[in-house]
């Protein structure tokens, strides 16, 4: 019998302990466990088979850490592909040696954590770690496993490119399993209905918790696991906490009081259950006794239209979602400049604003005609994902953009958009299949938008089969029933309004594209936002909307209160009473700040708020460049010299630099449209170095003295510097560096830079630097702090022009 | 909360927010304004960024006691060998030392990421503020271990990179504890911990105290530092 059909069956025993297994076989610290495979391998089919006689049907093999970070096979160490066989072989032969205990014995690869933290936080790439997991699985395959086991993941991220890995390198049966803490939280903050949405999405047949906390705590938080899963759950917890007693290390929650609090887990929905840490064959034999005769509860599909970011869920079909909108060039000017400068931190800030806005996830749409749309998709997808922790709508009709960045999300993404053609549905929904996420299709298909609401009905009524086809539930759909303008046809809203309750009866999810109602009408908010109000009376789930229109949050808090989603309406108030607050209380600064000294002085105290409100003042009776060198260059100065004079200190500094930004965007908007930027300078913390804080402070105020800052980040490597350098043919680099360690890698790049673009200066700066070093290792220039940068600069752009 | 023991488990400590109190001229300090004039626009935004942070903190820390036994040109402590002269001073006469990582979390991290973003300004005084609420969290470790080992005199904290002291030692140091699994402290392959608001050291434990009392501002002979008290 196969595990699949087994699952149906009854409780699925799972091992105990591996690792404290082995210590108390005499294991040395630093000794590395999997090397046993090969130099004990009696000492690790003894231990497997005493967890098959105990009564488990599946052993996981010792291969925790078996990945090419310690197995490289180099320098007389064993490789991947040795260590991961030989443990294969080792339960194999424990599983046929095993006398008593199960008829049906199984052997998992047992897949752990890589010890690294994948990037954006750390130095891992996705791509590097799907490779190195795959190493494991191809291996573990090869060697005949039966299953795998993903286990002891803390972060969601390195699970999604394990279970990538194992997809894409095997046919076996997959089990899925994180640490969470007690608050139910993964160390790098999923909860667990995220992760299931995730797992469930990528095709996961087992999902669970191991690990970290005893079997009380796992207990607590397996109804979470229970609601949201529509497969079986898996718990393996530790022996409680360890602690030393007479020099050996003990833990705290005995077998039979492990075995009890079992019980309750079998009774309340754990089906694959077993021990982590601190637990013997002992344990198990008793766990098994403990839950004989109990028949798990079985696996209920949970009809949830669910996506996920890389820490929590938005489920549709409660209160209504808010998709934010704003990060679309479609009709913005700035935004396509921004786009084709690649200028990410601008799609990032709009990412930021629309969140402080109270949006619950974020469309987004970032393709222009002349940019390669599937680089700037990923790029902006992973950025916004280091700042901000919404789920994203990914939003492009370019199918290998979709799928590059559905492959690197991290989560369960929204996917905008399929449509009722074959053309379509055969591109999108493969996508689906394999990375999970949940559609908006729209109903319309090759032959246009049917004018009527049946005409709608009929082509959704034939994306949910197609779907079904691909195995993609009902649930994962969410049908876009197309808003049109009411100017050119005034019946337009009600065959929109109208369609929304026959989608509703198919079982599926509804969201709308508000805005287009109102196209190429005045005052378009006020129509917006009652279209809004109307759609959601029948039945709406979802709008993508702007966040920033206030008569749409008015409708929205609004809604809420009136629909009973607003408990005392509290959240209502807060809205009503803050948008009185803040209107008055910035009016009033603002009035403070004109009668004192106007937009120089805003600028020079760092009133973001206020200085774009004077500005915006301003530019109704004056020229922007007058604007600008009038009031908002002069400012900047009095701040930097005061600066270099010491009178002002860093913060001020920078936040005057804020408000001169938010003043120039103002005047930016004034501007007739264009690709002319300042001179451009390359900012970077070299390789090896995460410390981005300097890099930054110096990028802010290059950029308000004019310069077009090509930020390439932290930790970048000397050939990638110089590649920008060259194709973008910029003659000042800045490097910045702050540890002793990493200032060889400064060295490095100037010398590859020497080399490939002679001519090209360099500027150096953090804090372990001096002249002296700055010297040492080649640089042009030493900059103190970012004034210096940001004169040196001027004195080189000066001389070139010159 | 259990003892700690000479070669035992290692121990995860947390502290709630609302334990430690962030000194305010300890984050002034970190933004070069320990002798600046008071800015209220500057104090908003630090009291704003404190507050922020603390929603977010998440103070742990591991910890193991592990044997000290002075060998050819460093000192043994049983799972890892740390060469060179200066931690071997620190540790002089100290038959045993805690190894300890600790942490203000990844969400602070993220915070970080995120104020970058809109504000440099805002980054920068939060990236203050967590500099000073980490080396607040290690002195109250440090007086909890005082306290535990009543009548014991516990040394200075020393860290990789001090000195003569490897970084290179921080990849055992952090494996000993399981620090990535215990409290989500990775490496980098450049041995840079993440987060970024983390602290690894060795902490002595011996039966006389160190004859360096002073560990403040006037111990240092920089007097042009800008961080100078």
């Amino acid at each position: 019998m196969d595990i699949q059909a087994l699952l149906k069956q009854g409780l699925l025993y799972l091992d105990g302990g591996t690792g404290t297994s082995l210590q108390a076989r005499g294991l040395q610290p630093g000794e590395l466990p999997e090397t046993w495979n090969l130099t004990k391998p009696q000492e690790i089919v003894a231990l497997h088979r005493a967890y098959y006689e105990a009564g488990s049907h599946i052993v996981c093999t010792n291969t925790f850490g078996a990945n090419r970070l310690k197995f490289d096979g180099k320098d007389g160490r064993f490789s991947v592909q040795q260590v991961v066989t030989a443990a294969v072989n080792c339960a194999k032969q424990a599983a046929q040696q095993a006398q008593g205990g199960q008829a049906q014995r199984f052997v998992a690869l047992d897949i752990g954590p890589l010890g690294k933290l994948l990037a954006p936080l750390g130095d891992v790439k996705f791509e590097t770690a799907v490779e190195l997991f795959a190493e494991v699985v191809r291996a573990g395959a090869a060697a005949g496993a039966d299953l795998v086991l993903v286990e002891t993941m803390n972060d969601c991220y390195e699970t999604k490119a394990a279970v990538l890995a194992v997809k894409e390198n095997c046919n076996l049966p997959l089990f899925v399993s994180n640490v969470y803490d007690e608050g139910g939280k993964l160390m790098s903050g999923a909860n667990p209905e995220a992760m299931v949405a995730m797992l469930e999405g990528l095709g996961a047949d087992v999902i669970g918790i191991n690990c970290s906390l005893g079997p009380d705590r796992m207990l607590d938080l397996l109804p979470r696991f229970v609601a949201a899963a529509s497969v079986p759950i898996l718990v393996k917890p530790n022996a409680g906490l360890p602690r030393a007693e007479n020099g050996k290390t003990v833990y705290d929650v005995d077998a039979d009081q492990f075995a009890d609090t079992m019980r309750s887990i079998a009774h309340q929905g754990g089906a694959v259950i077993g021990g982590c840490c601190g637990t013997t064959p002992a344990y198990i034999a008793a766990l098994v006794q403990a839950t004989a005769g109990i028949v798990p509860q079985p696996a209920t599909p949970k009809k949830r239209t669910v996506i996920s970011s890389y820490t929590h869920v938005v489920t549709f079909g409660g209160a209504p979602v808010l998709i934010g909108e704003r990060i679309n060039p479609t009709g913005k000017k700035r935004f396509k400049e921004a786009l084709r400068q690649h200028d990410i931190a601008y799609v990032l800030n709009e990412g930021v604003s629309q969140q402080e806005k109270g949006v619950h996830l974020l469309d987004v749409n970032v393709g222009l005609p002349e940019i390669d749309e599937q680089e700037m998709l990923v790029s902006c997808v992973y950025e916004l994902q280091s700042v901000c922790d919404l789920p994203l709508q990914l939003d492009t009709s370019n199918t290998a953009a979709m799928a590059a960045a559905m492959r690197i999300y991290n989560g369960k993404p929204m996917i905008n958009s399929v449509n009722g053609s074959a053309e379509s549905m055969d591109a999108i929904f493969p996508l689906v299949q394999k990375y999970g996420g949940v559609v908006v299709c729209l109903t319309l298909d090759e032959s246009g938008i049917p004018d009527s609401a049946q005409g709608r009905f009929a082509i959704a009524q034939r994306i949910v089969r197609r779907a079904a086809e691909y195995g993609i539930e009902v649930d994962d759909l969410i049908f876009d029933p197309l808003a049109m303008t009411i100017s050119s046809d005034n019946h337009a809203a009600q065959v929109t309004l109208d369609t929304i309750p026959l989608i509703k009866k198919l079982g599926a999810k509804c969201s709308l594209g508000v805005s287009n109602i109102s196209f190429g009408l005045p005052n378009r908010d006020f129509i917006t936002a009652t279209f809004f109000t109307m759609a959601l009376m029948r039945g709406l789930d979802a709008a993508i909307m702007n966040p920033y229109a206030d008569e749409m949050q008015k409708a929205y808090h609004s809604y809420m209160a009136l629909a009973g989603l607003d408990e005392n309406c509290g959240q209502y108030i807060a809205y009503a009473q803050g948008i009185t607050a803040t209107q008055t209380s910035a009016a009033m600064q603002a009035t403070a700040v004109v009668q004192a000294d106007g937009l120089q002085g805003a600028i020079i105290r760092g009133l973001t708020q206020q200085a774009a409100q004077l500005a915006a003042e301003e530019l109704k009776t004056q020229l922007p460049l007058d604007v600008i060198n009038q009031q908002i260059v002069p400012a900047l100065d009095v701040v930097g010299r005061g600066f270099e004079a010491k009178t002002v200190f860093l913060p001020q500094l920078l936040m005057s630099a804020e408000a001169a930004k938010a003043a120039f965007e103002q005047a930016r908007h004034k501007m007739p449209a264009t690709d002319e930027v300042g001179p451009a300078v390359i900012l970077a913390t070299v390789k090896g170095d995460i410390h981005d804080i300097g890099k930054n402070i110096v990028k802010a105020l290059l950029e308000n003295y004019g310069y077009r800052v090509i930020d390439l980040g932290r930790d970048v490597p000397p050939e990638v510097i110089v590649k920008a350098a060259v194709e973008q043919n910029v003659i000042l680099v800045g490097l910045s560096a702050l540890m002793t360690t990493t200032v060889p890698a400064m060295q490095e790049t100037i010398q590859l830079l020497r080399k490939e673009k002679p001519g090209c200066l360099v500027m150096v700066g953090g804090a372990v630097l001096t002249q002296e070093y700055a010297d040492m290792i080649g640089a042009d220039f030493y900059g103190k702090n970012a004034m210096e940068s940001v004169r040196y600069a001027e004195q080189v752009f000066t001389r070139s022009a010159q | 909360m259990t003892k700690l023991e000479l070669n035992g488990p290692v121990q995860i400590i947390e502290y709630k927010p609302q334990q430690i109190n962030v000194p305010l001229q300890s984050i002034r300090r970190y933004l070069g304004l320990a002798r600046a004039q008071l800015d209220d626009a500057v104090e908003e935004m630090i009291q704003e960024c404190l507050a922020e942070f603390l929603q977010a903190v998440q103070f742990k820390a591991c910890c193991r006691l592990l044997p000290v036994e002075m060998r050819g040109g460093g000192l043994d402590l049983g799972a890892f060998f740390a060469p060179g002269k200066g931690l071997a001073k620190n540790l002089a006469g100290c038959p045993q030392a805690i190894v300890f990582v600790a942490t203000t979390g990844m969400a602070n991290e993220l915070q970080r990421k995120r104020a970058a973003v809109a504000s440099p300004a805002k980054a920068l005084v939060l990236d203050a503020v967590g500099t000073a609420a980490i080396e607040q969290f290690c002195d109250l470790l440090g007086q909890q271990w005082a306290a535990e080992f009543e009548g014991l005199y516990l040394r200075p904290r020393f860290s990789p990179g001090y000195g003569d002291l490897p970084l290179a030692l921080q990849t055992p140091l952090l494996e000993v504890l399981g620090a990535q699994k215990n409290i989500g402290v990775a490496l980098t392959d450049s041995l840079l911990m993440i987060p970024q608001k983390s602290v690894s050291a060795i902490v002595g434990v011996g039966r006389v105290g160190c004859t360096e009392r002073r560990t403040d501002c006037s111990a240092c002979a920089k007097a042009d530092c800008a961080f100078r008290l």
